[in-house]
C-alpha cells in the first residue's frame, strides 16, 4: 500500500495520501442512566473510552457540533421532556453518529395497570413494567419491555382516587429490523364516575409509516380537551397490522413493545 | 522490514516539505491498546471479486506452508488460499452453501481441515486441498436429536490425540466429543439455566498455553463469555465479557484472540471489533473498541469505538503476528490484514 502511495506520490500528492488511508467513523458513545423516567432529577453519564476523542454533548435539541460543551461529568436533568444529544469527535476520523435520549417526570401514580398478556418471551421485569418508572432502553430483549404481537391490545389503567388527566404518554420501541412498530391506532376512554360507563376521550391515528432504521425509544404523546376527572382509563393500542412494502415482513403484522405508561 | 522503513521515511520527506497540513490530516489510525497495537490494511485481498467472489467470510486459519485460508459460503469458491500479502494462490469448493467452520489440524505431519457446514448439518474432514476424508453427520448417538434439522454445528475442535469437539452452535449448543475416527464419545453443555450450560455455543478451541492443564474453551456468544470445560466436557470457569459478542477463541502464544460480531448494546448496528486477552484471561486490547477496565475481576462492559469493523466473525494470526479478520455480512468484503505496531 505504501509503495502504491510512493509511486503516484508525484502525480497527486495530497489526493494520494488521503487515498492510501482510511478515514474511519468513530462509533457513537453510550448513554448511561437509570431511567428516561425521574421523579425530580436524573444523572446522565456518558461513556467513550478511546483515546484522542471527545464528546460533545447538547440539550437544546440541537445536534452536536464540537463548539458545543465536552463532556467530563454526569450531566443532571431536571425539566421534563429534556432530549440528551452526545456524539464523539477525535483527530484523524469521522465524528458519530448522535446518540439521544429524551427524559420525563412520571407524572400522576397509577396503581394498576391491567392489561393483556404479552408475549411468553418478552414478559417484562415480573414487577409492573408499565408503571415502575424504569425503562428507555432501546434494546427489544431489556426486561423492561413488553412485547405484543395481536391485533388489540388493552391496557386498563386504575388510579388511587379520581384526577384531573390532561395528557396521556405512552413510551414504546421502534425497531423496525426487528419488526416493532409503531402502533397503528391508539384510542382512549375514561370511566365517567357516575355512570361507571367508558366515554371515548381521544383518538391516535399514526399513518403513514416512517421509514427508519435505528432501534430508537419513542413517547406517543396525547393531549386530551376539556376537563376530565377519572380515576379509570382504558386505553386500546392498534399494533400496525401490515408491514408496509419495502419491509421483508410486507403485509405481516408487527410487534408492539411499551415499557411505560404515564399521565400527567 | 528495511524496505518498509525506507519507504515510510521518504513519504514523510516529501510530504514534509510540499504539503504538511495533508500530512497531518491522514494521521495513521493504530487500533487497541497496550502491547497489542495495529495498524490495518482494509486493501489486503488481491482477489479478482469477478472470479473469485465472496458472501460471508466466515473463519481463516494459516498452513504449515505458511498460506492463508479463508472460508466463505460463496459456493463459487468456498476455500481462498491466499499468501501472507493478500496474493490469491489457489481457490476450491463448490459443495459447502452453509460452511461455517474452519479449523486446521496437524495429523501426524499433514495438514487436515474440519468445515462446519450449517446448512448440511455436517462436519467434513477434508485434505488441505479439499478432498473429502470424513463425514460427520448429526450425532443420533446423544439421544436429543430427532434428526438432522436440529444440529446445526458452527465449528470444530481437534485435541492432540485427535479427538473431535464439534459445536452445535446454531442448534442445540451441545459440544459432541468423538475420537479421532468419529465414534461418539460423549455431549455436553446444551441449553439451561446453570454456569455449564450455553447460549449460542459459537466457537471452541483446545487451549494448551497451561500444558500440564489443557481444556476446552467454548464461547457461549448470546451470554457474551467464554466458558472453561476440561477436555471430558466438566466446567470449570467463566470469562465474562460483557458487551462483546464473541465468536470463536483462537489461541496463539499466551495470547487468546476473538473476533467480536457485534457489541450487545448496538446490536444490528454493525458494531464490531476484536479482543484479545491475555494468559490469565483478562482482557488487554480491544481493537476498534474501548479501551479494558476492571473493576475487580470483573471488566466493565465493552463496546466499539471506531467503526473499521462491521461484523468480525473471526480472526486469524499469522507466524509473524499478523491479524486477519474475516468478517459476517459485511458487504462482502474480503479480510482484512493488520500488522502489530512496535
Amino acid at each position: 500500500m505504501k509503495q502504491t502511495g510512493l509511486c503516484c506520490l508525484f502525480i497527486s500528492l495530497g489526493l494520494m495520501l488521503v487515498q492510501a488511508q482510511d478515514v474511519f467513523q468513530l462509533a457513537p458513545p453510550l448513554l448511561k442512566y437509570p431511567s428516561v423516567f425521574f421523579e425530580k432529577k436524573v444523572a446522565v453519564e456518558l461513556q467513550f473510552a478511546q483515546s484522542g476523542t471527545q464528546i460533545h454533548f447538547t440539550t437544546n435539541g440541537q445536534e452536536p457540533a464540537e463548539t458545543d460543551p465536552v463532556y467530563t461529568r454526569p450531566i443532571v436533568l431536571k425539566k421534563d421532556a429534556t432530549t440528551l444529544k452526545a456524539r464523539v469527535f477525535g483527530k484523524g476520523f469521522l465524528p458519530s453518529e448522535t446518540v439521544e435520549a429524551t427524559f420525563f417526570k412520571r407524572g400522576i401514580p397509577i396503581s394498576q395497570v391491567i392489561h393483556d398478556q404479552p408475549d411468553d418471551r418478552y414478559r417484562g421485569s415480573g414487577y409492573p413494567t408499565l408503571t415502575d418508572g424504569s425503562g428507555g432502553v432501546a434494546v427489544h430483549t431489556h426486561p423492561s419491555w413488553l412485547g405484543f404481537q395481536q391485533d388489540k391490545v388493552n391496557f386498563e389503567l386504575r388510579l388511587e382516587k379520581p384526577k384531573n388527566i390532561r395528557q396521556l404518554l405512552l413510551h414504546v420501541l421502534e425497531n423496525q429490523g426487528a419488526w416493532i412498530f409503531l402502533p397503528q391506532r391508539i384510542d382512549v376512554f375514561y370511566q365517567n364516575l357516575e355512570t361507571k360507563e367508558f366515554v371515548w376521550m381521544a383518538t391516535k391515528v399514526i399513518d403513514p409509516v416512517k421509514k427508519s432504521d435505528k432501534a430508537a425509544c419513542q413517547a406517543i404523546l396525547m393531549t386530551f380537551n376539556g376537563k376530565i376527572k377519572a380515576d379509570r382509563l382504558l386505553i386500546k393500542v392498534y399494533p400496525l397490522a401490515a408491514m408496509p412494502d419495502g419491509h421483508p415482513g410486507k403485509g405481516k403484522p408487527a410487534w408492539l413493545f411499551l415499557d411505560e405508561i404515564i399521565l400527567y | 522490514m528495511r524496505r518498509r522503513t525506507f519507504i515510510k521515511n521518504t513519504t514523510f520527506g516529501i510530504a514534509g516539505a510540499l504539503t504538511a497540513p495533508v500530512m497531518m490530516a491522514t494521521t495513521e489510525t493504530i487500533l487497541g491498546q497496550n502491547n497489542k497495537r495495529y495498524r490495518i490494511n482494509t486493501r489486503w485481498s488481491q482477489a479478482d471479486v469477478a472470479r473469485y467472489p465472496v458472501n460471508d467470510c466466515h473463519e481463516m486459519v494459516q498452513d504449515q506452508k505458511g498460506r492463508i485460508l479463508l472460508l466463505t459460503n460463496e459456493t463459487k469458491n468456498n476455500v481462498l488460499i491466499y499468501d501472507k500479502n493478500g496474493k490469491l494462490l489457489d481457490a476450491w469448493g463448490t459443495e459447502y452453501p452453509g460452511a461455517h467452520g474452519l479449523t486446521l489440524f496437524n495429523e501426524n505431519g499433514t495438514d487436515v481441515l474440519f468445515i462446519c457446514d450449517n446448512k448440511h448439518h455436517q462436519v467434513i474432514k477434508t485434505t488441505i486441498d479439499g478432498k473429502v476424508l470424513m463425514v460427520l453427520d448429526y450425532p443420533v448417538e446423544t439421544g436429543v436429536y430427532d434428526g438432522p434439522e436440529a444440529y446445526v454445528p458452527t465449528e470444530t475442535a481437534i485435541a492432540p490425540n485427535g479427538d473431535i469437539y464439534v459445536a452445535d452452535g446454531y442448534g442445540r449448543d451441545y459440544i459432541i466429543q468423538y475420537d479421532a475416527k468419529g465414534n461418539y464419545i460423549r455431549h455436553f453443555g446444551g441449553r439451561g439455566d446453570t454456569d455449564a450450560h450455553l447460549l449460542n455455543a459459537h466457537g471452541i478451541c483446545v487451549d494448551m498455553r497451561d500444558p500440564a492443564n489443557p481444556c476446552l474453551i467454548v464461547t457461549s456468544r448470546q451470554q457474551n463469555a467464554f466458558k472453561r470445560y476440561d477436555l471430558a466436557g466438566n466446567y470449570l470457569e467463566t470469562i465474562a465479557l460483557p458487551g462483546a459478542w464473541v465468536c470463536r477463541p483462537v489461541i496463539r502464544g499466551n495470547y487468546l484472540y476473538a473476533a467480536v460480531l457485534q457489541t450487545d448494546s448496538r446490536q444490528g448496528m454493525e458494531s464490531g471489533f476484536v479482543t484479545i486477552l491475555d494468559k490469565q484471561n483478562k482482557v488487554v486490547s480491544n481493537l476498534a473498541g474501548s479501551e479494558p477496565k476492571y473493576i475487580g475481576d470483573s471488566p466493565e462492559a465493552m463496546y466499539q469505538t471506531i467503526k473499521a469493523f462491521q461484523y468480525p466473525h473471526d480472526v486469524c494470526i499469522d507466524d509473524e503476528e499478523n491479524l486477519y479478520v474475516a468478517q459476517w455480512n459485511s458487504g462482502k468484503t474480503y479480510p482484512f490484514k493488520l500488522e502489530p505496531v512496535v
